[in-house]
């Protein structure tokens, strides 16, 4: 019985070490090309660090480092990939980023839903790298923003509640509509609780809110559950972020 | 027969020494005109540039040379395009457009034109939306970003709307929404030489390229460019990401300063100046030419008013018997006086008008291949020249005129 | 009508005072010819410079139509040779670059009065001179005899009271020398204008009321008939 409990124990050692060492080939995938990466990584919901380079110089390697040991913390989310820009093997991946025309060492990380989630050159932080690991519904917001859309969030107290009346207002208006990306974030999805810490609204609240983000990062405003059309509509027009006619009035 | 008639009759007769003093007035007066026109002109495109372009920024490389704002990517020198991602990750606060350019001197059937490569907006507002996470968070965390500038947060508008797709708007705003690799946009004065319209097709280095748009005509070289995507050119040209100039136009007059030392800071390889750093050696150059033509205006008016003086002293020499007739058929010295005085003024001012028609047509003819501007002709120069070319010939005439009215009438009597 | 009271000229030639005329003292009645003979420097033309108001005397006081000449203002005086006093010239001194129409205006012109006076005075006295044909010819396009009428048609316009003439025959053919003497002769019958003509040509001084003779700027009486025997001898 001792005998069978160590076998298993033993087997499951080895189970889960395998698997350990698996997960390590999958995060820094060496013979994998730069596409291929970002296909698995879509597929198994990963987040793709990509550090282009163009000489192996100290700065590449401190990226690389710093990259490296993120890639190692978040191993079950993350992959990690190096392109030299004039690799003609990754020539696709390197059009796709223009990584000829951006100053390199650069990393840039993507976001299973293909969003960017930072990019950075010549050097990066931890912090900085940890802040480019989103959650479901922060990816679509950015992945909103970086089709050029304003990003309407409109923050439930439940899975069933409402989103305000301004913001589907907004939503369905004409100068709007076509403009804007509705995403719903609910207080009881436990995974989303990492959003609402960063735009800073308590979960807990009870009424619904809406918050507007434009292109390319600019946060328009909170918004609580009695907030009117005009004010959400004021707020971008303020911002200038539509060159609308009653936007010029306002950008300088 | 009136005074002016007897004067104008008499000048017909001898017209030689007349002309001789009227060149001499009309090349101060014309090269017044010319030099003035062209100096108000450039003024005024500078002043027009300047409210057209506000806060702009080049971004050049650091051995390029220039002159003008129109010309700042005919340098031949380039910087890698990398250094317009570096400027929009930086997160610059100000700047709200970027308008890197590339120039390929070439011909379409056979016409020399410049083939300038121009980056679409869209290209960087991808890559300023890459930033989208870090912004956020930056709002978020450190409160407005905006708030080191009223009314301005450094970002660029990333929003289209329909009337910034409208490629003719480029000969304006200097920015285009969207390009196609193959799409160009033809300044005025090539679509009209090589006949091209909106939709044909031309070929350029072998590839086949569609008109998107013919630009407006603008009064400046861009009228003779073709625009084209900014890669496509970069391909053509063989020669990588190099770009020859980045336009940075900030959000208002009030970063430019910051701005610049910033893009200083962050581009060490390049060269950074404002356009009013531009305007004020283009200011300096047209103060440099007015005071120039002022100087010069100045030496042949007293050329031409020695050579007035000239004529009417030989003429009143020349003459005596015949103002002596005169006198004893009843003229007044005051007469002789005004005679004399009437020639040398219609000296004076036919020769202010020739040097008014000359230097505006020289400042028409020449004046575009100097400065690159539409000309209009400076009506200051043109008055100021017509007075004092009047005057010099009042004033060089002067002593003439009195030996004239104090000449001994008695010579009508002898056989001179 | 004209009257010169202790009249003298003095110019200053090398700092040297030149007496060009000496205490001269002349009365003409209206309507006379005067004739005045003298060899070349004599001071002939200084004296016909100072009856026609153009060289102030250096003292003495000539008088014409009773107004003392050199008392009025320069331009009074001017106005008042414009209008009293016509010369006839030995070089014609027409003006070149005008047509002989518009020489003969010219002394209306001065003090500006109408074109259309102006043209039509001139236009009857080139007709009075034979002369209509060549009013638009200039004087380079005109012979002596026909340059010499259209200086004493111009001379003529203004009806001057006074006419003073220096040599007008001088450089005359004799049928045009006849022409200007019969002209001068008819002022002072016709029009009982005054004339005083300064010449060589003792058979014209023959014709004049009174010879006087010029000679080192002393004016003095001649016998007419003695000049009628040297310009018939």
């Amino acid at each position: 019985m001792k005998t069978l409990k160590c076998t298993q124990f033993c087997l499951a050692m080895l189970f889960v070490l395998g698997n350990a060492a698996l997960n390590t080939t999958s995060a820094f995938s060496a013979d994998l090309s730069a596409r291929q990466v970002l296909e698995n990584a879509s597929e198994e919901g990963k987040y793709t660090y990509l550090l282009f380079y163009r000489n192996n110089d100290q700065r590449t390697r401190m990226m690389e480092s710093e990259t490296s040991q993120h890639v190692k913390n978040h191993a079950d989310r993350t992959q990690f990939k190096k392109v030299h820009v004039y690799d003609r093997g990754e020539s696709d991946v390197v059009n796709q980023f223009d990584a000829k025309r951006i100053p390199v060492p650069a990393v840039i990380a993507v976001a299973p839903n293909g969003a960017i989630t930072c990019i950075h050159n010549r050097s990066i932080s931890q912090q900085q790298l940890e802040r480019s690991l989103l959650t479901t519904k922060y990816a679509e917001v950015v992945l909103a923003l970086q089709n050029d859309k304003i990003a309407v969030v409109s923050l439930l107290p439940t899975d069933d509640s409402k989103p305000t009346k301004a913001a589907r207002q907004f939503l369905k208006s004409d100068d709007f509509s076509d403009r804007s990306v509705h995403i719903q974030v609910s207080a009881e999805d436990e995974s989303e609780r990492d959003f609402y810490a960063r735009v800073k609204v308590d979960p807990e609240t009870e009424q619904s809110q809406v918050i507007l983000f434009a292109p390319p990062g600019r946060h328009l405003g909170t918004f609580d559950n009695d907030v009117t059309l005009e004010t959400l509509t004021e707020k971008v027009h303020a911002s200038g972020s539509c060159n609308c006619e009653k936007c010029k009035h306002n950008h300088n | 027969m009136k005074i002016r008639s007897l004067v104008w009759k008499e000048i017909r007769q001898r017209p030689a020494p007349s002309l001789a003093a009227l060149l001499a007035v009309a090349l101060g007066v014309s090269a017044l005109v010319c030099v003035q026109s062209i100096a108000d002109s450039s003024a005024q495109q500078v002043a027009r540039q300047m409210s057209e372009l506000g806060a702009n920024i080049l971004v050049l490389p650091k051995s390029a040379n220039l002159q003008d704002y129109y010309a700042a990517d005919l340098h031949g020198e380039t910087l890698p395009e990398e250094y317009v991602t570096s400027i929009i990750l930086a997160q610059a606060v100000g700047v709200e457009e970027m308008a890197p350019k590339l120039c390929l001197q070439t011909t379409i059937q056979e016409t020399p034109i410049t083939l300038t490569g121009i980056l679409p907006r869209s290209e960087f507002f991808k890559k300023s939306s890459w930033q989208s996470v870090d912004l956020m968070f930056q709002e978020m965390e450190a409160g407005a970003l905006g708030s080191q500038h009223e009314n301005c947060t450094g970002r660029t508008c990333q929003l289209t709307d329909e009337s910034m797709k409208d490629l003719k708007s480029y000969s304006k705003t200097r920015v285009v929404h969207d390009l196609a690799p193959y799409d160009a946009l033809i300044g005025a004065d090539v679509a009209q030489k090589l006949q091209l319209t909106e939709e044909s097709e031309f070929q350029l280095l072998g590839d086949t390229f569609r008109v998107a748009a013919v630009l407006p005509a603008s009064g400046t070289i861009d009228d003779q460019r073709v625009f084209a995507h900014l890669h496509t050119v970069q391909d053509l040209s063989e020669q990588g990401p190099v770009v020859n100039v980045i336009e940075v136009m900030g959000c208002c007059e009030d970063v430019t300063a910051g701005l610049v030392s910033e893009l200083e800071d962050l581009l060490p390889e390049a060269r950074v100046i404002t356009i009013s750093q531009l305007v004020e050696a283009q200011v300096g150059m047209n103060r440099l030419m007015s005071r120039l033509s002022y100087l010069l205006f100045a030496i042949l008016m007293l050329v031409g008013g020695a050579s007035i003086a000239s004529v009417m002293f030989a003429n009143v020499s020349e003459r005596r018997r015949e103002l002596g007739t005169l006198m004893a058929l009843g003229a007044t010295p005051r007469y002789l006086q005004r005679l004399v005085l009437m020639k040398a003024a219609m000296i004076g001012i036919g020769g202010g008008l020739t040097g008014m028609i000359a230097g505006g047509v020289l400042a028409i003819v020449v004046g575009p291949s100097i400065v690159d501007v539409p000309l209009s002709i400076s009506i200051p120069a043109i008055g100021w020249g017509l007075i004092i070319s009047f005057l010099i010939a009042m004033i060089f005439s002067y002593l003439p005129a009195r030996k004239a009215a104090h000449l001994d009438p008695s010579v009508c009597f002898q056989d001179v | 009508m004209l009257e010169l009271i202790e009249v003298s000229k003095q110019y200053s030639r090398r700092n040297q005072p030149v007496d060009a005329l000496r205490s001269t003292s002349l009365k003409v009645d209206t309507g006379k010819f005067i004739a005045i003979v003298g060899p070349s420097g004599s001071g002939k033309t200084t004296l016909l410079s100072i009856l026609g108001g153009m060289l102030a005397p250096s003292s003495g006081e000539v008088k014409l139509l009773g107004e003392s000449l050199y008392q009025l203002d320069s331009s009074v005086r001017a106005k008042f040779r414009n209008e009293k006093i016509g010369f006839v010239f030995q070089n014609f001194n027409l003006v070149p670059w005008l047509t002989a129409l518009e020489n003969v205006q010219l002394p209306l012109s001065i003090f500006g009065s109408e074109a259309d006076v102006q043209q039509s005075r001139a236009m009857e006295l080139l007709e009075r001179f034979q002369l209509t044909d060549r009013a638009d010819h200039k004087p380079s396009e005109l012979s002596a005899g026909q340059q010499q009428r259209v200086a004493l048609a111009r001379t003529l316009i203004t009806t001057p009271k006074l006419i003073l003439a220096d040599e007008p025959t001088g450089n005359l053919d004799p049928e045009a020398k006849q022409l200007v003497l019969e002209t001068l002769v008819n002022c002072r019958e016709k029009s009982g204008q005054t004339v005083i003509l300064v010449t060589h040509d003792h058979s014209i001084a023959s014709s004049a009321d009174r010879v006087m003779t010029m000679k080192e700027g002393i004016l003095s009486e001649t016998s007419s008939s003695i000049l009628s025997v040297v310009a018939a001898g």
